[in-house]
């Protein structure tokens, strides 16, 4: 794997891209008044459009740091322009593995050579992403154990990557969405590269996640370090391999019912978020169950924040008090905007939301239409927003991972539970 | 009394780890050789016939670590599928964590023999036939296994990795970020772009540009040439010219 680790070679990639932004973005402003209002906002898109494809291209030649903040923003929630979501979403891309000796020559380093530490270790990894890979290891009493070793120097410039993007994303016309969030990507990026915060989390989620069927892999403290995570390896398969066994309707509504209720377990009754949705972090396991891998990225919530969400949906709401709902979870709409209107949109659009919940079971594989419905309002949405705080860029993250997976399963699950009421259902008997 | 090879390398070893010792103690000064063969317990005049110069001792430390390093790569498991760049860069990490120990004492070294006339470079010649050997063999090993075309120029790219290796121990020397993961990097990166080169059949594609230009452009140069001193060709060539007799005026 090659990645560019020095500052300076960093700074002047981006920096380039950050020029070519600002001359877009200047030769933009300086033509917009010769242009018709139509032709104006077609160029306007026009511009966005060729900044992300520069942004795309900048940060997948740095890739470590600077691709997984690409990353967060490709699995963003519903208020990103469109023109940038559809950027971002090519930027599924994982970094080459490293070879084996180096990756050899890190275990080494973080702890000890793998033939005394493991009974067995598997030199090719078995996983790979954008700041690590995970090797199959047996320990010497016979456990299958996962062990995740992330790249070398891949925390190296974190802050200027940050520093950097945020200047190139400046000029574009949802700058101000963007900058609100980059504190937040940084700091959950810094957490995400120590290892030992990880090993935390999935500890807390092992200990406080009481929803039967989701298996926690266990961390093996004594094997795991800031660069190295070692857990219990969980038998099963992705998505992808699941599907290709082409399992019954029942059971992708079992698994479908899971993926919900873990949702609304986490958000309403933990106040903690798996704020990683990437398929890759859910195992199909034999037996029905559902294993939850890779805590990384784990965001905690104001215990106001389910309240919030819930005051979003809720039917009969005035327009005020819904605006005043996105607020209070962090959602800041330009005020230059006629509120009413405004205030009358945001309705439609918690309406939208709280569909799936009015109805005794939503059927996720036949909701092209509610889908294409929902599409066109974010984009509306995305030219009414100023900015959103932390909390929900990570929860939107997660929300639209959920939507995506439900999707993929076809599944047909019950949602109006949780989201109204703080009382949990049971949950559906594992189908085998 | 003819003493053993495993006896005379053990006598060797002896010398140069009292050597190390006594520069880790007091790195400010220059231990004498009576004084290296007083601390492994062996008569100076033995230690003298093992290593007639002390610098001799620094070029005997790296030949050594040279031998464990090349050790170690037999106890890394699956070592024999590994690929070439993986193979060179097991080699070279296992060469820098056999050094770890006596980093001041290889940046003294080799600061020694950088400084030193060429005479002393020389003496680095057999540690460096040592390593080739070893980069040899990856290179067959590949070469065996298909991954690299042969090529009768691997040698002159073998020969380039010992200038190569010694760049990577002078960085390695100054790379001040944890657990010297810099160094792996540069490894890593400096790697790959070098075991393109005989995986491309780089050396023999410029050979054969080169023998294009030759034939086509200096064979045709030499012909112009030829042509330009043609009008002095007949005081050469012309049979009348009586030939000049040695001496004559």
């Amino acid at each position: 794997m090659s990645t560019p680790a020095r500052g300076f070679v960093r700074g002047s990639i981006l920096g380039a891209a950050v020029a070519r932004a600002s001359t877009q973005s200047l030769g933009l402003a300086l033509t917009q008044p010769f242009r018709s209002e139509a032709g104006r906002e077609r160029a306007a898109a026009a511009t966005d459009k060729q900044i992300a494809r520069e942004l795309f291209a900048a940060c997948g030649v740095l890739r470590g740091t600077a691709l997984k903040l690409l990353q967060v923003l490709a699995m963003e929630a519903d208020l990103l322009p469109e023109t940038y979501r559809a950027e971002f979403a090519a930027a599924s891309y994982r970094a080459p593995p490293l070879n084996r000796a180096l990756a050899r020559r890190i275990l080494v380093a973080e702890l000890a050579v793998p033939e005394c530490l493991f009974a067995a270790f598997s030199l090719t990894p078995f996983a790979a992403a954008s700041i690590g890979q995970v090797h199959a290891a047996t320990s010497h009493d016979g456990e299958a154990l996962a062990v995740k070793l992330q790249y070398p120097n891949i925390a190296d410039g974190i802050r200027g990557d940050v520093a950097l993007l945020r200047g190139l994303l400046r000029p574009t016309r949802s700058g101000s969405v963007f900058a609100a969030c980059f504190a937040e990507l940084e700091a959950r990026l810094a957490e995400e590269l120590d290892y030992r915060c990880e090993a935390n989390h999935t500890e807390w989620f092992r200990h406080h996640l009481r929803l039967p069927g989701v298996v926690v892999p266990r961390v093996t403290r004594a094997l795991s370090t800031q660069r190295v995570l070692t857990t219990t390896r969980l038998g099963g398969v992705h998505l992808d391999q699941w599907l290709a066994t082409h399992p019954s309707q029942a059971a992708r509504d079992h698994y479908g019912q899971l993926f919900v209720d873990l949702f609304h377990h986490c958000v309403f009754e933990l106040g903690r978020l798996h704020a990683d949705p990437n398929p890759g972090n859910y195992l199909f396991l034999p037996g029905g169950g559902l294993g939850l891998l890779d805590f990384g990225c784990v965001r905690q919530l104001a215990p106001t924040f389910g309240e919030g969400l819930r005051r979003i949906m809720a039917p009969n709401r005035r327009p005020g008090d819904v605006a005043e709902a996105h607020r209070c979870l962090g959602v800041h709409y330009r005020r230059d905007l006629p509120q009413a209107e405004l205030g009358s949109f945001l309705v439609r659009w918690g309406a939208w939301l709280n569909e799936p919940y009015r109805v005794e079971r939503f059927d996720f594989g036949a909701a092209d239409d509610y889908f294409a419905r929902g599409s066109a309002m974010r984009s509306e949405l995305s030219h009414c927003l100023e900015r959103y705080d932390g909390p929900f860029l990570f929860f939107g993250r997660a929300h639209q991972g959920l939507m995506r997976t439900l999707q993929r399963l076809g599944a047909k699950v019950r949602l109006a539970c949780d989201a109204t009421t703080t009382r949990r259902d049971p949950i559906a008997t594992p189908v085998v | 009394m003819r003493v053993s090879k495993q006896k005379r390398a053990e006598v060797r070893r002896a010398l140069v780890r009292a050597a190390v010792e006594l520069f880790a103690a007091d790195p400010g000064t220059s231990a004498s050789m009576r004084e290296v063969a007083a601390r492994a317990g062996i008569p100076p005049a033995t230690a003298y016939k093992y290593f007639p110069d002390r610098s001799q001792l620094f070029h005997a430390y790296f030949e050594f670590k040279a031998e464990d390093a090349a050790a170690a790569l037999g106890r890394i498991e699956g070592f024999a599928g590994f690929s070439l760049h993986e193979k060179l860069q097991a080699f070279l990490e296992a060469l820098l964590a056999e050094v770890l120990p006596e980093r001041e004492f290889v940046s003294r070294a080799l600061r020694g023999v950088l400084d030193a006339p060429l005479f002393a470079l020389s003496a680095m010649q057999p540690m460096r036939r040592q390593v080739l050997t070893i980069v040899q063999g990856f290179v067959d090993d590949a070469v065996a296994e298909g991954s690299i075309p042969p090529s009768v120029y691997h040698g002159l790219w073998i020969g380039f990795f010992w200038d190569y290796l010694v760049l990577v121990v002078l960085y390695w020397l100054r790379d001040n970020s944890e657990a010297f993961t810099k160094t792996s990097e540069l490894i890593d990166q400096s790697l790959d772009l070098l075991v393109t080169l005989p995986q491309s059949g780089f050396f023999d594609k410029a050979a054969r540009i080169a023998g294009f230009l030759v034939k086509t452009h200096l064979h045709a140069d030499l012909e112009r040439w030829s042509e330009l001193f043609a009008p002095l060709r007949p005081l050469h060539d012309d049979p009348r010219t009586p030939a000049r007799e040695p001496g004559s005026s």
